[in-house]
């Protein structure tokens, strides 16, 4: 077993999943959050979007970590981050239009998310590239997740519908609250609650 | 601090914002014929769309203004269509319009950009509201020939129901179409003779 101070890669990505959701746990990057999860479909898109800019801001950051003067780190990191997200717009816009069109401001956006200055600054700047890779793996993928468990409790509450596809009948009278803002705090509030409630009976 | 750390860190800082920039405008030259192509679909679809009887259309300008005009398979005139964009809730709508050779009457919109408030404004995409549209008596009898009420809509009078929660984003649309046909009435009419 290995001690708490050299985890091994597979620890570094549990981390993301669970222990230290990036959404439900250190609750970085809330403002895509609540802001885009009022369909899956939104959720999925912004999940992966910000899944390929935290990899490869990562991957870049720990790769220059010792060139980058530490006077000027931070507006090193955004200009990479930058560079990501442009790269991730351009694509959407190029290959999924309808997607691009329905996320709007929120991808640009995606360069001022905490979450992502934050593993660049916390995690990459000061480890490995093969444990920063893992690192933005996890975390990516618990972002991503935490956005689709989102999205779907909204959607199918507020419009009856997963994935766009209508799932609860006729006789469902959609909560319009749901898909506007304060659902999203509501829901928001719920998860993480519920998720406390869960680590706390792990724990005894 | 000295001047050698200075000098790195320009250094550092210059070749990262070049690089980045190389970057991006490669990608962005990849995509670009791409990302043109799909707004010429865009359109090309809305047109068709809206004139679901047109067999091809026309492209035309006066004084700036461009206008599209659609022909049915024996090449009988049929139906305008023409862009109107301006602000919205949060960024520009740019909407396409088709309406009947009189200007009276509304065939359809379709929304070709917007930025508004992902699930909320975005449903001025939604077929709902662009139904509301459809078949939509241009009042000229008012200020303006299109006007929107929160409760309900009445076709035959220019108005249009907006939607809940989203009555900027569905005013936007209104003000943009009455600006355009507004501006646009003169030349159309002309055109028409």
């Amino acid at each position: 077993m290995s001690t708490p101070v050299h985890p091994t890669n597979t620890q570094e990505f549990l981390k993301g999943l669970w222990k230290e959701n990036p959404m439900l746990v250190q609750l970085l990057g809330l403002c895509p959050v609540l802001a885009v999860t009022n369909s899956v479909i939104n959720g999925i898109a912004m999940g992966l979007a910000t899944f390929f800019v935290l990899l490869s801001s990562n991957i870049v950051i720990s790769l220059l970590k010792n060139i980058i003067p530490k006077q000027i780190r931070i507006a090193g990191y955004i200009v990479i981050i930058a560079t990501a997200v442009t790269i991730a717009d351009i694509f959407l816009k190029a290959n999924f239009l309808s997607i691009s069109k329905a996320l709007g401001p929120f991808i640009p956006l995606i360069v001022v998310n905490c979450l992502i200055l934050g593993r660049a600054e916390a995690f990459a700047s000061k480890n490995t590239v093969v444990k920063s890779f893992f690192d933005a793996l996890g975390m990516g993928t618990g972002f991503t997740f935490g956005l689709i468990v989102l999205s779907s409790i909204r959607e199918i509450l507020g419009n009856g519908t997963w994935l766009g596809v209508p799932i609860l009948g006729e006789w469902f009278q959609p909560w319009l609250i749901m898909i506007l803002p304060p659902g999203a705090f509501l829901t928001m509030g719920f998860l993480i609650a519920a998720m406390q409630k869960i680590k706390e009976r792990k724990n005894g | 601090m000295n001047k050698s750390l200075i000098l790195r860190m320009i250094i550092v800082l210059v070749a990262i914002t070049f690089l980045s920039a190389l970057l991006l405008s490669i990608t962005w030259s990849l995509s670009i014929s791409k990302i043109k192509l799909n707004e010429q679909k865009v359109l090309e679809t809305a047109l068709y769309e809206l004139n679901p009887t047109a067999a091809k259309y026309d492209r035309k300008t006066i004084q700036d203004t461009i206008f599209y005009q659609m022909y049915d398979q024996q090449d009988q005139f049929i139906s305008y269509a023409f862009i109107a964009d301006g602000s919205g809730f949060q960024a520009n709508i740019k909407t396409l319009v088709s309406v009947d050779p009189t200007l009276t009457k509304i065939l359809g919109i379709r929304i070709l950009e917007q930025s508004e408030t992902p699930g909320l404004g975005t449903k001025i995409m939604d077929a709902s509201f662009l139904n509301e549209f459809v078949g939509l008596i241009l009042n000229y009898t008012k200020k303006v020939p299109l006007s929107y009420s929160k409760s309900v809509s009445d076709k035959k009078h220019g108005v249009i129901k907006a939607i809940t929660g989203a009555t900027i984003s569905s005013r936007a649309v209104v003000n943009l179409i009455n600006q355009k046909i507004t501006k646009i009435k003169p030349f159309l009419k002309k055109e028409a003779i």
